[in-house]
């Protein structure tokens, strides 16, 4: 009786979270001792662990005498095995790769092991991490395999392989770093560089020639970043905070007891912990900036390997990012410049036929939009979105962890625009201090037109309209802020009050309140740390005298306050009502 | 921590080390006596300034500085229903874990800070039902001591009707 062979179909996704269905199937062959073939043809989607089961396979199959076939295989396929140097093992070459013999001038050796819980912890697949380090330059990667249990002992989603990968050329230590950034908590990490220089006594020479030779043509200024233990952080912020507390404390009892020769040490003493305060909380944020040149690379690589050509344009460098935060909205940038420039964007040759500009644009802008950060990434390409499906998800996901979203426009044809739009209080935002009700609250400096003392003749009461205020030849609302904050308010003559013109939604609103204060720079907290997020509030900041303000979400608040009263916003006439 | 084994009133004074013993930070409100887990207590503090919210209930006074964390405070006699609308005036605040996974605080307004208390757990009563004055969800049970009824607090509880984010 002739051996027949199997042939199992891989499905066109195999990720961690599917992988039941083929490893009971395998199983059952490796008991049955079939011949297996496996056709991995479909297969637009593979990850790790999913590759490290069907290592698993081929080795036990071996033992058991037969040979896994690899019936026919899709590019996704290949390339992700190739990623992660499992070509023996998963028997996709038939010839011995060739080793270069050449002496490496200059590169880095990175060993790489995973935990064992890797695939638990991280969000970032292996494959991510080899394929942004292969955008970096020439990488040789060497997988260790032998760690892998047997194929009835795996845990498909426990991680065993480590590497050891060779990466040539002048790639910078931070750039590398930071691909790592985000897993160095869930592996052990060596990045090491090439020393061919016998010599030892010449052996630093090589090293700082190159590090300036590289530094120099791309103009770049050489900062020097300290890996920080986050608790040290945290705890340089409590001593900030109690400091905060006490000298506001010693400046009340100095004004209190008016000593005019130790008013000016006060005053210093103030100013210097204020700059401190912003010196420590800017310790935790950084620019986009400090991740744009990373970019700019990774594109180029993308673009020299695809030969195609794009002009890629970056703007809003000087928006500052929580650096968890930036950590993430890199790698999802990079996911998304992948899918522009793989898929979206077409060779010049496609492009002419189509009629459009030979070479391609891809524009990343960031901005602040009232209480929010915007990211946005917009291709001019073919507009089709699909092929980028899987990364997509894990970009949506990545940044639904950090409390935002993404939003994705598309024509056909003609441009992609992906939006990601981040909660303010992982960035810093310019503020507005006003004071209502003897609260200390924040506007976002970009919602603000103008500020002005009312004057009464300019205000009509419309019934049903409720206080109108003639601005700019136009009648705008009449908000008081108190009344949306329930709080009680202290001014309660119009004529006494201050109004804000606002820009809300596209339409000018006049907001009541007793006092605004300077414009400052605010490094704010989400309040669903310890409590929740709350309605017409976007985040909380600590101010220089160590107390709290609320920044307030005005569309937020204003809609709040319209659906719980049946009534259009308030007028004067109407009587004080009990909560 | 000494000071705990030094106690006077302790609930038995016979209690055997064998038997299991709740360290209490005790406090007054409206006039009752109630129990904390000492373990559940990062701090007692006099809160200086409280930031209100808006749309919020009337138990949830606001939110103050906690050594650079913005933490939430309740006013426990509100959020009880121990006493008829009227807010707790002094700013004595125990600041609560308020739960140990993810090392969220909430700080509760109280009238004063008494001695601490150790409480056995064979002494502790559940609570009955019949006291409609009193919000039983973040009541743990009660102890008799010296004719005096003590109410233990069940901190996990305090925030249950919020929707925490």
């Amino acid at each position: 009786m002739s051996v027949s062979i199997e042939t199992i179909n891989c499905g066109d996704s195999l990720k961690a979270e599917n992988l039941d269905t083929l490893y009971a199937r395998l199983l059952v062959s490796l008991a049955n001792g079939e011949q297996v073939a496996l056709d991995c043809s479909e297969l637009d989607y593979i990850d790790t662990p999913a590759l490290q089961m069907l290592a698993a396979f081929s080795q036990e199959a071996a033992l058991h005498g037969h040979t896994v076939t690899w019936d026919k295989t899709s590019v996704v396929f290949r390339k992700n095995v190739r990623l992660l140097g499992l070509e023996h093992d998963l028997k996709t070459i038939d010839t011995k790769s060739i080793a270069s013999e050449e002496q490496l001038t200059q590169g880095w050796d990175i060993s790489f092991s995973p935990h064992i819980n890797f695939f638990h912890e991280s969000i970032k697949d292996p494959l991510q991490i080899f394929a942004e380090l292969a955008s970096m330059g020439e990488s040789v990667v060497d997988v260790d395999n032998r760690p892998l249990p047997l194929f009835s002992e795996i845990e498909p989603d426990n991680s065993y392989l480590s590497w050891q990968l060779t990466l040539k050329g002048d790639a910078v230590k931070e750039d590398i770093e930071t691909i790592f950034a985000s897993v160095v908590q869930y592996c052990e990490l060596a990045i090491k560089r090439i020393v061919t220089d016998v010599d030892p006594e010449t052996e630093i020479t090589p090293q700082s020639q190159s590090q300036s030779a590289l530094a120099q043509p791309k103009n770049k200024e050489i900062e020097t970043l300290l890996r920080v233990n986050d608790e040290k952080l945290d705890r340089l912020t409590g001593l900030m905070d109690q400091m905060l507390v006490k000298q506001h404390k010693v400046s009340q009892q100095f004004n209190d007891q008016m000593l005019p020769q130790t008013n000016d040490a006060i005053v210093e003493l103030e100013n210097s912990t204020r700059e401190m305060q912003e010196a420590v909380m800017q310790l935790r944020y950084l620019p986009m900036g400090s991740i744009f040149n990373g970019l700019a690379e990774y594109v180029t690589g993308l673009v020299t390997k695809l030969s195609k050509k794009i002009e890629f344009k970056l703007s809003g460098e000087q928006i500052e990012l929580d650096v968890a935060a930036l950590a993430i909205v890199d790698e999802s940038l990079r996911i998304l410049l992948h899918g522009c420039v793989q898929n979206s964007i077409v060779t010049s040759d496609l492009r002419i036929a189509a009629e459009k500009p030979e070479i391609a644009s891809l524009q990343l802008i960031v901005f602040q939009r009232d209480t929010s950060i915007i990211i946005e990434l917009t291709d001019d390409g073919c507009g089709e979105i699909e092929e980028l499906e899987t990364g997509l998800d894990t970009v949506r996901n990545k940044i639904t962890t950090l409390g935002g979203s993404i939003d994705i426009k598309s024509q056909i044809d003609e441009q992609t625009t992906y939006s990601i739009q981040l909660p303010m209080h992982l960035g810093v935002i310019d503020g507005q201090l006003i004071r209502v009700a003897g609260e200390t609250y924040i506007l976002p400096v970009s919602l603000v037109i103008e500020s002005l003392a009312i004057n009464i003749n300019d205000i009509s009461d419309i019934a049903g309209k409720g206080e109108l205020y003639r601005w700019q030849d136009d009648y705008i609302p009449i908000i008081r802020l108190a009344r949306l904050l329930s709080t009680q308010p202290t001014t309660t003559e119009l004529g006494q009050g201050l109004l804000v013109v606002v820009n809300i939604d596209d339409q000018k609103v006049g907001l009541l309140l007793d006092d605004v204060l300077e414009q400052q720079r605010i490094y704010s907290q989400t309040l669903a740390i310890h409590y929740k997020n709350i309605a017409g509030v976007s985040a909380a900041a600590i101010m220089n005298d160590a107390s709290v303000a609320l920044i307030l979400d005005l569309p937020n608040l204003i809609g709040h306050y319209r659906n719980s009263t049946s009534t259009h916003f308030d007028s004067a006439n109407s009587g004080n009502k009990v909560a | 921590m000494n000071g705990l084994h030094l106690l006077s009133n302790s609930v038995d004074q016979l209690a055997g080390p064998q038997e299991n013993i709740t360290h209490c930070l005790m406090f007054s409100l409206a006039d009752e006596e109630y129990a904390v887990d000492m373990l559940r207590v990062r701090e007692v503090k006099v809160l200086d300034t409280v930031t209100t919210l808006p749309n919020t209930p009337d138990y949830i006074r606001g939110v103050f500085n906690f050594h650079g964390d913005i933490v939430p405070v309740i006013d426990l006699r509100l959020l009880l229903g121990a006493d008829e609308q009227k807010q707790t005036s002094k700013s004595i605040a125990l600041v609560l874990r308020l739960d140990s996974a993810n090392n969220r605080l909430v700080a509760a307004l109280v009238d004063d800070v008494l001695e601490p208390l150790d409480i056995a757990d064979e002494d502790i009563k559940a609570v009955p039902d019949f006291n409609s004055k009193i919000d039983t969800s973040c009541i743990h049970g009660l102890v008799s001591i010296n004719g005096k009824v003590k109410v233990i607090l069940n901190v996990e509880q305090l925030l249950s009707r919020e929707a925490l984010g």
